[in-house]
């Protein structure tokens, strides 16, 4: 059962919330920003969580920012899962949030929850991961910045208490400009934790990126995976192997599946998908 | 800014009708509904953990599965449950589509169906069937689910 003492604040507005925060921190509370929720109230009913306040973010209009203004598209991190899609700015974006948890949960799980899940899957975070232009805005106490998300970036998004993400932007250009595919592989459901996702896009100069999610406790990308798989001379499945060999962590074994079956399902659904990408004009 | 930290009456509109009620600020929507103030017991606690959908309501027509909500986000919102459906289209085709069983699903099924019947596009099959995926019916077929709401729903391929 959830605590029922837990207090509930609702912000109106960037200050108020960080306001909120150092106020209840101050009085020995234990705040907690709160997105959808979905997170925070199933750990809260089995005492996995130790918070004693939300501060509810998603009646501040700077996070429920959506547009697409002077060659940047900008991401609001209170915008539900379902409205990211449904105005489909980032159709990479778009195709790789609507693969998380179910319709209705991506309608109540926002984008600034999903970034900053303690859980290791955050996959929206992927199409990011592999854009250079992405930046992250975020209040704290010393005001409002925005970062590039790779100096954020180290297995989670790297805020600092009483710091929350405002909203999340990418270069229109990066974001349009090459091929991508995003596939999310289950063990048997189509509605489960990825035992492996995978984001791949291809730039018109057949330079190849990727990001991965369910392969180890974070997602992650990384240059020399990119090299691997950028090599045209090799063949998708040949190249799909070596990267494999440049993951930054051992594959998990888990109640999805084994090391050994992870391994597996990510070189096929890799080389299938290089293949896919390089084979259509 | 809405506060809540103790107890305290509130006004939710529910069924379109404004209900007062106290709440506590930790407390779910899907406590709130079942609770004896409102006895509203169609929403069904299930998992608790938002995975089977039986918990479905719509709050401002979008389906929502209410064990993951707290009460105090929905004030000024708009709450249905299968309660405020009327003689919806949706609950005759449960009935003549023999889709359910137990019936322990059925709600949460039947709000998803009704909200996807109201929304302005007419879905695909494939979009009948990734809303559906959000419930879970453990003793009926899900075919009979899917007929009956997919009858209700206008159809995107007709002419
Ligand atoms: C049924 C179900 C299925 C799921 N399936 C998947 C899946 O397939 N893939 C996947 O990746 N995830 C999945 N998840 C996990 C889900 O995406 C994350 O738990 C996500 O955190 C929930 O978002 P929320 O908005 O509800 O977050 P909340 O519960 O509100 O918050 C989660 C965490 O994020 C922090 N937070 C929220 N917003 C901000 C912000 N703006 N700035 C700073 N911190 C913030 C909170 O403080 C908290 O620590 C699933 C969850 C559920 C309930
Ligand atoms: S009880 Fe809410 S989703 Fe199962
Ligand atoms: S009819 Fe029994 S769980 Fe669905």
């Amino acid at each position: 059962m959830i605590p029922l003492s837990l207090r509930y604040y609702r912000a109106d507005s960037v200050d108020e919330a960080l306001e909120l925060f150092h106020k209840i921190s101050h009085e020995h509370g234990k705040p907690i920003f709160y997105g959808g929720g979905t997170e925070i109230l199933t750990r809260a009913r089995v005492q996995d969580i130790d918070v004693d306040a939300v501060i509810d973010l998603k009646g501040i209009p700077a996070l429920k920012i959506h547009q697409d203004k002077g060659g940047r598209l900008e991401f609001g991190a209170a915008l539900h899962l379902t409205d990211v899609a449904e105005k489909n700015l980032w159709p990479l974006l778009t195709a790789t949030a609507d693969r998380v948890a179910d319709h209705t949960s991506r309608g109540q799980i926002t984008l600034g929850g999903n970034l900053l899940s303690i859980l290791p899957y955050r996959e929206a975070i992927l199409p990011f991961l592999i854009s250079d232009s992405a930046t992250a805005r975020v209040a704290g106490p010393n005001g409002v910045r925005t970062r590039p998300f790779s100096e954020l970036f180290d297995e989670t998004l790297r805020l600092s208490p009483g710091e929350f993400l405002i909203s999340a932007g990418v270069d229109q250009d990066e974001a349009l400009g090459p091929r991508f595919k995003s596939r999310k592989m289950t063990r048997i459901d189509w509605i489960d934790y990825p035992l492996v996702t995978v984001v791949v896009t291809r730039n018109p100069r057949g330079a190849i990126r990727a990001a991965f999610s369910g392969w180890t406790t974070y997602p992650f990308s990384s240059p020399r995976i990119d090299r691997a798989l950028s090599d045209g001379k090799r063949s998708p499945e040949e190249r799909a192997k070596e990267a494999l060999h440049h993951m930054p962590a051992p594959a998990v074994s888990d109640i999805h599946g084994s090391r050994e079956y992870r391994e597996f399902v990510t070189e096929y659904t890799l080389a299938g998908m290089l293949r896919e990408l390089e084979d259509t004009p | 800014m809405k506060t809540l930290t103790r107890p305290e009456q509130v006004t939710l509109t529910i069924n379109g009708e404004g209900r007062d009620v106290v709440i506590y600020p930790g407390e779910t929507l899907l406590y709130t509904l079942r609770g004896d103030a409102l006895g509203l017991t169609g929403a069904k606690p299930g998992c608790e953990n938002g995975d089977c959908g039986a918990c479905t309501v719509l709050i401002d027509n979008i389906p929502t599965k209410s064990c993951m909500v707290l009460t105090a986000e929905v004030e000024n919102r708009h709450v249905t449950t299968v309660e405020g459906l009327e003689d919806a289209p949706i609950q005759h085709a449960f009935v003549d589509n023999s889709a359910f069983q137990c019936g322990y699903c059925t709600s949460g099924f039947i709000m998803v169906g009704h909200a996807l019947s109201q929304h302005a596009d007419a879905p695909d099959d494939s979009r009948v069937v990734e809303w559906l995926r959000s419930n879970i019916c453990r003793c009926t077929g899900y075919q009979e689910i899917y007929d009956a709401v997919r009858s209700v729903c206008q159809d995107s391929t007709a002419p």
